[in-house]
């Protein structure tokens, strides 16, 4: 009898295992169902088909065009995230004060804001008869469809990305690391040159190209700021614009043939990138 | 000699201070106190990571109450070490001494000198990861003494290493004032730690001094009932006091009253180590020297030294006694108090 009900009592612990084994199983492959139907199909059909067609959309000028001026708005938007977002990044993880959730939630307010709506508030702010406008127009300095306008509307969009990056990487860092350095004689400047950046420097590459890939998809925004952005003597329609435009214009297999090609640019860029944060240095953990 | 003169800081959760204590030049100093009661914000105020809100801070006679940590010649060790692990052990080292500006050469022959002194020549060319807790403890203790700090401050130094690492290293740390002419400050929450190491031991609970003196002196005449419970007398009971012809009599309530040395009255707390208590089986033998109490074994608790024996006196009072003899829940057995072992606090202690 007891031999029995022991038995019995395996015998429901194998089938309660088995049930919960099923049900992971179950809930797993819903997830890949979902991302695979979302994400990677819609991704391979567009390069599986817009392969062929890269050479032919590399040979169209206008559309080399705009994948540079896109780069070099990215790239600038990049290089302003980590002037600015550097300093920020450290305050936020290091200090306590007053009114730090309302500066943590500003950091957060970029990428609540309707894309349509920042371009509006950056024409606002730089280039109409209110605030800044009138100044920046006496020195002749313009904001609407310039290299300047794209890549404020999309530093503004970006830079939140890479603060985030930064913070938590900077959080890593036990504080004493720092009061150590500090007693061994090591001022702030050097403390954060000698301790804190070879700990940071992989992950501040890795939220500059975060927010590096943000601006070049950018498309919202620029819509009101810079639609084409005056390029040496060239009208140069920023890439997404530009497939936009070529969808509009033209028709679905037309946007392809560009998107299948600026895909394929950033992802060799970003493939590229990657390798070369990987070459600098041995110490990958701190990233 | 570092001198705190009414210290206060206040942090956001936590008042530390006032606090006033001199640590002498060339002494080892312990601070014993509970986990949050403001040890390591001791460190940090002298260290000069912490802004101190109100009064002064001096080393040997200088106030560097405004100065940066950098200006403080005070080498800090904090409870994990901290090791740069982006650096080789070497560098580690050499950190302090690069910015003092010591040439290389100098530079070269400190680091060799430190690292022969604590055993970790060895390890210098590592990159120092994946070292031992012995091994990161000692790369810290060199990264620190090498500039030849005025002050060392040891944050939970031991607390991290096993058993036996920590007797191997505790004969080390007990020399460092000698050899590298350093004031110590040594914090930690073990009074078994304490007891071994210190010149002069502080006692801190909730950001204040509560006990100073020497080791000897705090752990067996605390001042404070707070801190004999601190320093392992388990048995701390509240009695009324009177003067007899010999010392003092305690009563506990009940019927129970001890014998004790001293002339003492009023409202008192008897503190009793439980190793000071002998559980014997039931063979009466009063005397003037010991207090004998009759109880009943509640529970026993098996540990390093033998049991640890609850003993139920009666409905108000049980005592905490150590013994090496086994006994069962139930038992009768007598407690025999060498009234000398008896350490009376006053009411108001």
């Amino acid at each position: 009898m007891p031999r029995y009900s022991q038995a019995r009592a395996k015998g429901l612990k194998n089938m309660h295992l088995f049930k919960s084994n099923i049900f992971i199983l179950l809930v797993l492959l819903i997830s890949i169902l979902i991302f695979s139907i979302l994400i990677i199909y819609p991704l391979a059909l567009l390069i599986v088909l817009g392969f062929p067609m890269i050479p032919r959309a590399l040979s169209v000028i206008s559309f080399i065009q705009a994948v540079e001026v896109t780069i070099i708005m990215s790239t600038l938007s990049a290089l302003i995230a980590i002037i600015m977002g550097t300093p920020m990044a450290y305050v936020m993880a290091r200090y306590e004060f007053r009114l730090k959730s309302v500066a943590d939630a500003l950091i957060d307010v970029p990428i609540m804001i309707p894309h349509i709506i920042v371009g509006i508030m950056i024409v606002l702010a730089f280039a109409s008869h209110y605030g800044l406008g009138p100044f920046l127009k006496a020195h002749g300095i313009n904001f609407i469809n310039t290299l300047w306008g794209a890549t404020a509307a999309v530093a503004f969009l970006s830079s939140t990305y890479y603060i985030r990056v930064v913070e938590a990487s900077i959080r890593m860092i036990s504080p004493d690391m720092e009061a150590v350095a500090r007693t061994l004689g090591a001022g702030r400047l050097r403390v954060f040159t000698s301790i804190v950046l070879p700990r940071i420097w992989r992950s501040m590459a890795t939220g500059a190209i975060l927010s590096w890939a943000r601006s070049v998809s950018e498309a919202g925004a620029l819509f009101i700021v810079a639609y084409y952005v005056l390029f040496g003597r060239n009208l140069v329609y920023p890439a997404s614009v530009y497939i936009y435009e070529s969808y509009v214009g033209i028709g679905l297999v037309n946007a392809v043939e560009f998107s299948a090609a600026l895909v394929v640019i950033m992802l060799i860029i970003f493939v590229a990138y990657r390798v070369l944060i990987s070459l600098g240095g041995d110490h990958a953990r701190h990233g | 000699m570092v001198e705190l003169r009414g210290v206060t800081v206040h942090l956001r959760y936590f008042i530390f201070g006032p606090v006033n204590v001199v640590f002498k030049r060339n002494t080892y100093n312990m601070v014993l106190g509970p986990t949050g009661s403001g040890k390591s914000t001791l460190l940090k105020v002298i260290a000069g990571i912490y802004r101190v809100s109100e009064g002064s801070v001096y080393i040997d006679g200088a106030d560097v109450t405004n100065e940066p940590p950098e200006n403080r010649d005070v080498s800090y060790v904090p409870q994990g070490y901290a090791i740069f692990d982006h650096m080789t052990v070497y560098e580690n080292i050499e950190y302090g001494l690069k910015l003092r500006g010591v040439p290389r050469g100098e530079r070269r022959r400190l680091i060799q000198e430190i690292a022969r002194d604590l055993g970790i020549e060895y390890l210098l060319s590592r990159r120092a990861v994946n070292l031992s807790g012995g091994e990161q403890q000692r790369v810290a203790l060199a990264r620190a003494l090498v500039v030849r700090p005025r002050v060392l401050l040891l944050d939970e130094p031991l607390s991290m290493l096993d058993r036996d690492t920590r007797e191997r290293i505790i004969p080390l740390l007990r020399e460092l004032p000698g050899m590298y002419g350093v004031t110590v400050i040594h914090v930690t929450h073990d009074w078994d730690e304490a007891y071994s190491l210190a010149d002069k031991l502080l006692v801190i609970n909730e950001g204040k001094v509560v006990e100073e003196g020497d080791p000897e002196q705090v752990f067996t005449r605390p001042n404070r009932v707070f801190t004999a419970r601190f320093l392992g007398f388990q048995n701390v009971i509240k009695g009324f006091a009177e003067r007899t012809e010999n010392g003092s009599l305690v009563r506990l309530g009940d019927g129970i009253s001890l014998n004790v040395n001293g002339e003492v009255d009023g409202e008192v707390y008897v503190c009793i180590r439980p190793e000071w208590i002998e559980v014997l089986g039931v063979d009466d033998d009063n005397n003037d020297h010991y207090n004998v109490i009759r109880g009943v074994v509640h529970e026993i608790i098996k540990n390093r030294l033998g049991y640890s024996v609850l003993v139920t006196v009666n409905n108000e009072l049980s005592l905490i006694a150590l013994s090496r003899i086994a006994f069962k829940p139930g038992e009768r057995v007598l407690l025999r108090i060498p009234r000398d072992n008896i350490h009376v606090i006053r009411g108001d202690g």
